[in-house]
């Protein structure tokens, strides 16, 4: 298992977001995490990059406990994601978002007076290989446009690049096609597809059911802060307490 | 020789104050640190070499640098306890820190002489050249050049991105492996060295100071210097610098009793930043930095 999510619990103010959830994510897997407003979802995620320790139960990846990690040491892990209200940085070129997503000397303030030249040989290979990650979501005759002027799909597609760029190898990816027109959306699901295709594993947050249907290998269904059902799509589609959770009881 | 000597005289101070809003710059334009305690490192800055030269000997040369290094120091334990704080607090903890500075000049009076100040700070000194006058405009703007070459170096490396993405949006810097905390004490740390350098180089070439020349009113000043100029632009704080400086010197020659001429300047000198700000809100340079790559 490449993510083991055992017991896992968080409280804001005594309001319980995640009540003992559990769910784990194989090696190369694509997984959708879904369920009803304010089921928690995207809680689990912000507990799994480090944005709020947890207050009960375990996270795993790769086997090594995540649990107290600072989001920076979780990412250096190998894990990366987009946010469900997109966090890019505005005021920076898109080719300079990408830039950041990669870890390097020239981040180092010193390397930069005394290997002036190394620095600047690394920059430009950087550079070459972002331009992979922005050719692949079609956005490299943007890269010298500042971020907040690109439109909400173009961004949308521009935080999936940055993500990518990381080179982690679980990307996670909070509501990736809500908002966006079908074109955008097929060719997000073209994109979740080749990092499959490249070893990645991807856990995603989404509400467009035909969406996730199509993509996912594993369905994990949360509401009240647990998880409810684990299956695959048809396993999903045909589990009788999912409807319950998304329709309401019959009386 | 008087008008002479009253030009250099203004471009010295135009030298330091360049020196001293590129450094506010790094931390407040780029790195998005408000930091209202800026005048607090050129103190420290001016103080420790005044000290050193007065009490020890030590030459100017090492002297500048302890300097500079006292203030880098003080910046590290100032950025510890307060960039986990925000905006607002960021700005009300670092004017919390100047004027604790601010007290301990006025009040530790074995040490730095409280109010009466320290006469007689010696001039630079190098192989038997004394710099005054002239020579240490020249002196001075050395140091501006290296302090321009070094914010500029730093802006334009992976290393100033990263400060920049810290400025714009801290959650996702940390959620790319970036610790957002390190990256913000190192700019805390250079942009007071450097303040400090400035700090040196005023006492050296003033050669009396007191506390009064380190009151939050100068870190006032510098803020203005850096938003008039553009946050996030090194020839904003450049031009900054020289205009705020320089606007206020014509005044002085209006043919008006100085009782006027004080309070007259004063209110030009405000109307015009509010005028500047209500046109110009991006600041006099700003708004021009293209993008790269």
């Amino acid at each position: 298992m490449l993510l083991e999510i055992k017991k896992l619990e968080k409280s804001f103010d005594g309001i319980k977001a995640v009540t003992g959830c559990d769910f784990a994510v194989k090696e190369n897997e694509i997984a959708a995490l879904i369920g009803p407003n304010g089921a928690g979802k995207t809680t689990v995620f912000n507990l799994i990059t480090g944005l709020v320790k947890p207050d009960n139960g375990e996270i795993l990846f790769k086997g090594e406990l995540l649990n107290g990690l600072e989001p920076h040491e979780i990412s250096s892990l190998g894990i990366a994601r987009t946010f469900q209200l997109i966090r890019l940085f505005p005021e920076l070129s898109v080719m300079e978002n990408l830039l950041l997503a990669k870890q390097k000397q020239g981040e180092r303030l010193i390397k930069n007076f005394t290997k002036p030249n190394f620095i600047k040989k690394e920059e430009l290979s950087n550079i070459d290989r972002c331009l992979e990650f922005l050719k692949l979501v079609g956005l490299e005759e943007k890269r010298n446009e500042f971020a907040k002027n690109l439109s909400y799909g173009q961004q949308k597609l521009l935080e999936i690049a940055r993500a990518m760029s990381t080179e982690a190898d679980l990307i996670l990816l909070d509501e990736p096609v809500a908002g966006v027109n079908p074109v955008m959306r097929d060719k997000i699901k073209r994109i979740i597809f080749d990092l499959k295709k490249q070893g990645k594993t991807i856990l995603f947050i989404e509400h467009d059911m035909k969406f996730l249907m199509d993509i996912s290998d594993k369905i994990i269904v949360m509401d009240h802060g647990e998880e409810i059902a684990i299956g695959t799509p048809q396993e999903i589609q045909n589990n009788k307490q999912v409807a319950e959770a998304y329709l309401g009881r019959k009386k | 020789m008087a008008l002479e000597a009253y030009l250099i005289h203004i471009l010295i101070l135009v030298g330091i104050y360049i020196i001293l809003a590129l450094a506010l710059q790094l931390a407040m334009g780029f790195t998005g640190l408000l930091n209202i305690g800026h005048v607090a490192f050129y103190g420290i800055g001016a103080y420790t070499s005044a000290l050193l030269a007065l009490n020890l000997g030590v030459p100017f040369w090492f002297g500048l640098i302890i300097g500079g290094l006292v203030a880098s120091i003080f910046g590290i334990l100032l950025a510890i306890p307060t960039t986990k704080l925000k905006g607002d607090y960021l700005a009300i903890g670092t004017l919390g820190f100047a004027i604790i500075i601010f007290s301990i000049l006025q009040n530790w009076i074995s040490l730095t002489n409280g109010p009466l100040g320290l006469p007689g700070i010696p001039k630079p000194i190098l192989f038997g050249f004394k710099f005054t006058g002239f020579s240490y405009l020249i002196l001075v703007y050395v140091f501006v050049l290296i302090t321009y070459w070094i914010v500029k170096k730093i802006v334009k490396s992976p290393f100033g991105r990263v400060l920049k993405a810290v400025k714009d949006d801290e959650l996702a810097a940390s959620s790319l492996g970036k610790n957002p905390i390190k990256y913000k004490i190192i700019a805390f740390a250079v942009s007071a060295f450097l303040a400090g350098i400035a700090g040196s180089l005023y006492a050296h070439y003033i050669s009396f100071i007191d506390p009064s020349s380190f009151t939050i009113l100068e870190s006032i000043l510098i803020i203005s210097m850096v938003i008039i100029g553009g946050l996030g632009s090194i020839g904003g704080a450049i031009f900054g610098a020289a205009f705020l400086i320089l606007i206020q010197e014509p005044i002085r020659f209006l043919p008006l009793p100085s009782s006027v001429l004080g309070a007259l300047r004063q209110m030009i000198y405000s109307g015009l930043l509010i005028i500047l700000l209500i046109f110009k809100p991006k600041g006099l340079w700003g708004g021009k930095n293209a993008s790269r790559n």
